[in-house]
């Protein structure tokens, strides 16, 4: 059947018990979701591929239900309708070719592993996260442009585990600040004022 | 590959808010706030405001929002090392409070404390207006210390605050030029602090508005009767004041001027107070469902004979006779506002129409009782009126408009709001003799046409149209708008789903002071005559196309990339592409779907 004739279909003749039904979980956050969607899962088409197309226009092709589950920005993309499965591809100016092949990575791992053992994934996770402070930056504006809440939550983590117990001189080191902002007389005044923080 | 500095240089606020959230010490978060000045700024008001007054010495005012998101003041970004002492003089700061309750950690440092507000205090001793928008961490400590830094201070603006009395109190002691002061939301005040504050500047204090601060009473009200002589100004907005309260401020404050009243349980015995002592009284507004009768405003039109600026919202119990009597005795009244009093009718509005001759200013929302015989009259008496408003007046048709556009050639300003039955012959008339008109809005008036706006722009050069929701108008119309108003600079064009490119590419060949356009729900207008519009309207600022189907994220980086001073952009978020992000930082605003 036809998506269109499903959206007509059901709008006349679901009942609202299933309309209750249509929560599911978005990048760990519940989220409302259209009857037909679930009723094309219930009609076996768990394997339908989306098109994502990287800022080089290189065109990745992974599972939907995989994006769906993770991030906010494709899922409301593909429930307005103005995404077409037939035609179109997402275009994500945002994301290299790179950065996007390890998002996807995550959401698939995710999305196939959720039942392994806590241990494992966060293994799993640290071994992810094991870039440099530049790929860490991409990943970060990756997740944060497509809404996917668990990667951020695992970035914002490492971020806050490079800065916690530093002192101000390491962390400026460690993400390449090189002009702080300060004038002279005020970056003397701070290093007087609070001496433990250097 | 170097290193690069993005935390400090790319990260936008909102992801450096998140990371200092997740800071859950406040070792790290001092720490953090050191690292550089952006940072410091985004996530520690505290410490921001203690560098901003070494900065910053000449400052008068501070305002101070912690509802609205974050935002860096423009002329501190990007500093370079070395400044000297700068000449602004009015500093605004808008920060996130993120006091979501279920968060890790301690959150207060990332708000406005008291120490941030002594430091306030220290730096900017010469502060004449200050204001405190929902800055929840502040109390008395933090006021008292800056009162006692700060005795020039004139204007002092809380609203959202958990300040006490004692807070109050030391502005009463030490700020001795304190003129005007304004309380909401204030629940830590009780009637002791405002009536030692008026106690403190009672000779001083010109303006006093009190609203939602549910301890303040009539106490307070009679302690300000009693010393606040100069007062001209006082604005209440509160359950909790009576007529006693009212009566003491009338009696006692014979320079009264302007009074706004929002107090259900005032009557009219306040009102005849109101008419029988201040009788210099210029502005009186009167809000929300309050049991003023007839009687009441009798008794201002016999004595507040220089009343100028007359505001009716909700009143319901007032009707023809009330609105008489203010005509006849208020000659002087030149704004005039009745908003959604059911009572009053077509004979009320006659009675103004033939009386108040000087009348400049008419607002008329949610009347459905006022018929066509009310503004001709008007338009016959009234003939310096500059700006007519209508909301919902359903019995409105185009004999009013007639009528009003015959009589009255100076209207600079017609705003008409769901008035049914106004067409396109009403606004034809208008086109045809109301050669100073300068601001047009027809909103969602569906019999409005192409023709009307046709005639506007033959007789009329627009600066700002607003025909949202009149969906008989397309490019036609639009078009010769355009051609015909050189000077327009405001339009909003939405809900028009006939409306396409050729009436975007001819705003851009005849319009090019165009500051700011509404486009949402445009359906037939493409990148392409998004494209041919800002390539000449390089002046444009603000930007909304929500829901336009047509237009695409090109259209989006075009527009971003062809206006050099665009502020504003609504679109949805997936429309934007990271090269546009990165060009245009933060006047992007989203459209939120909820789901």
């Amino acid at each position: 059947m036809e998506l269109l004739c499903i959206r007509q279909w059901i709008s006349g003749l679901l009942p609202t018990w299933l309309s209750a039904w249509c929560i599911k979980p978005v990048g760990g956050a519940l989220v409302r979701q259209e009857p037909e969607y679930i009723l094309l899962a219930l009609m076996g088409s768990p394997l339908k591929k989306i098109m994502l197309c990287s800022s080089e226009k290189e065109i990745f092709s992974v599972e939907e239900q995989v994006m769906v589950q993770h991030s906010v920005i494709i899922n409301n993309m593909i429930e307005d309708g103005s995404y077409n499965h037939e035609e179109s591809k997402i275009p994500l100016d945002c994301v290299d070719s790179k950065t996007l092949k390890k998002v996807i990575d995550y959401c698939t791992h995710h999305t196939h592993h959720h039942n392994d053992n806590q241990e494992d994934l966060e293994a799993w996770d640290a071994q992810f996260l094991n870039v440099d402070s530049n790929g860490l930056y991409d990943l970060l504006m990756a997740a944060n442009y497509l809404e996917i809440r668990n990667l951020l939550d695992l970035i914002y983590g490492t971020i806050k585990n490079m800065i916690k117990g530093k002192k101000i001189d390491e962390i400026r080191r460690i993400f390449n600040i090189k002009d702080h902002g300060f004038t002279p007389e005020e970056e003397e005044q701070n290093r007087k004022e609070y001496p433990h923080f250097y | 590959m170097r290193g690069h500095d993005w935390i400090n240089t790319c990260l936008p606020d909102e992801l450096v808010v998140e990371i200092f959230r997740r800071l859950d010490s406040k070792r790290s978060r001092d720490a953090c706030s050191l690292v550089s000045i952006r940072i410091g700024a985004t996530g520690s008001p505290d410490l921001f405001v203690h560098l901003l007054s070494t900065r910053f010495s000449n400052v008068t005012n501070v305002h101070i929002d912690e509802r609205l998101s974050i935002s860096l003041p423009v002329h501190l970004q990007g500093r370079r090392r070395g400044v000297e002492n700068s000449s602004a003089s009015s500093l605004k700061l808008n920060y996130l409070n993120v006091n979501n309750g279920s968060e890790e950690g301690d959150l207060d440092s990332l708000c406005l404390s008291d120490v941030g507000l002594a430091a306030l205090g220290d730096g900017f001793p010469k502060l004449e207006k200050l204001s405190l928008i929902w800055c929840s961490n502040v109390t008395s400590d933090g006021l008292a210390s800056l009162a006692q830094k700060c005795s020039s201070l004139k204007a002092l603006d809380l609203q959202g605050c958990y300040v006490g009395d004692q807070g109050l109190s030391a502005v009463g002691q030490c700020c001795k030029q304190l003129e005007d002061l304004n309380l909401r939301f204030c629940e830590g005040l009780t009637d002791k602090g405002l009536i030692e504050l008026a106690l403190g500047v009672g000779k001083s204090l010109k303006s006093l508005g009190v609203a939602a601060c549910a301890k303040i009473t009539d106490s307070s009200m009679e302690a300000v009767g009693s010393h606040c002589i100069s007062l001209e100004t006082l604005s209440l907005d509160s359950e909790f004041i009576h007529n006693q309260g009212v009566l003491a401020v009338a009696e006692g404050c014979p320079q009264l001027k302007v009074l706004k009243l929002q107090c259900i349980n005032v009557t009219d015995d306040a009102l005849e107070a109101v008419g029988a002592s201040c009788l210099s009284l210029e502005l009186l507004a009167l809000y929300s469902f309050q049991r003023f009768t007839d009687k009441g405003l009798c008794a201002i039109g016999n004595g507040c004979k220089k009343l100028r600026n007359l505001t009716l919202s909700d009143c319901y119990f007032l009707s023809d006779k009330g609105l008489e009597s203010i005509a006849t005795g208020c000659k002087e009244l030149t704004h005039l506002e009745i908003n959604g009093c059911h009572n009053i009718g077509t004979l009320g509005i006659e009675s103004v129409g033939r009386s108040c001759q000087r009348l400049t200013e008419l607002s008329l929302l949610y009347c459905q009782r006022i018929g066509d015989v009310g503004l001709l009259q008007v338009g016959e008496g009234c003939k310096f009126l500059q700006a007519l408003h209508l909301v919902d007046c359903s019995n409105l048709g185009d004999a009013a408009m007639r009528g009003i556009a015959i009589g009255c050639s100076n209207l600079k300003k017609l705003h008409i709001r769901r008035c049914y039955e106004i067409g396109t012959k009403g606004i034809v008339a208008v086109g045809e003799h109301c050669k100073s008109l300068t601001d047009l809005s027809i909103r969602f008036c569906d019999r409005v046409g192409d023709e009307a706006l046709i005639a506007i722009a033959d007789g009329c050069s627009l600066h700002y149209l607003n025909v949202s929701g009149c969906h008989q108008i397309g490019d036609a119309g639009v078009i010769a708008i355009a051609r015909g108003c050189p000077q327009l600079c405001y339009l909003d064009v939405s809900v028009l789903q006939n409306l396409g490119d050729l009436a975007m590419a001819e705003l851009g060949e005849n319009c090019p002071l165009l500051k700011e356009i509404v486009l949402s729900h445009c359906r037939q207008i493409t990148d392409v005559g998004l494209a041919h519009l800002v390539k000449r309207c390089t002046m444009l600022e603000s930007c909304h196309m929500v829901y336009c189907s047509g237009i695409t994220s090109a259209g989006v980086a075009t527009v971003v990339s062809s206006c050099p001073n665009i502020k504003k952009v609504l679109v949805e978020k997936w429309k934007v592409s990271q090269r546009t992000k990165r060009r245009a930082g933060s006047i992007i605003s989203y459209l939120c779907v909820d789901l």
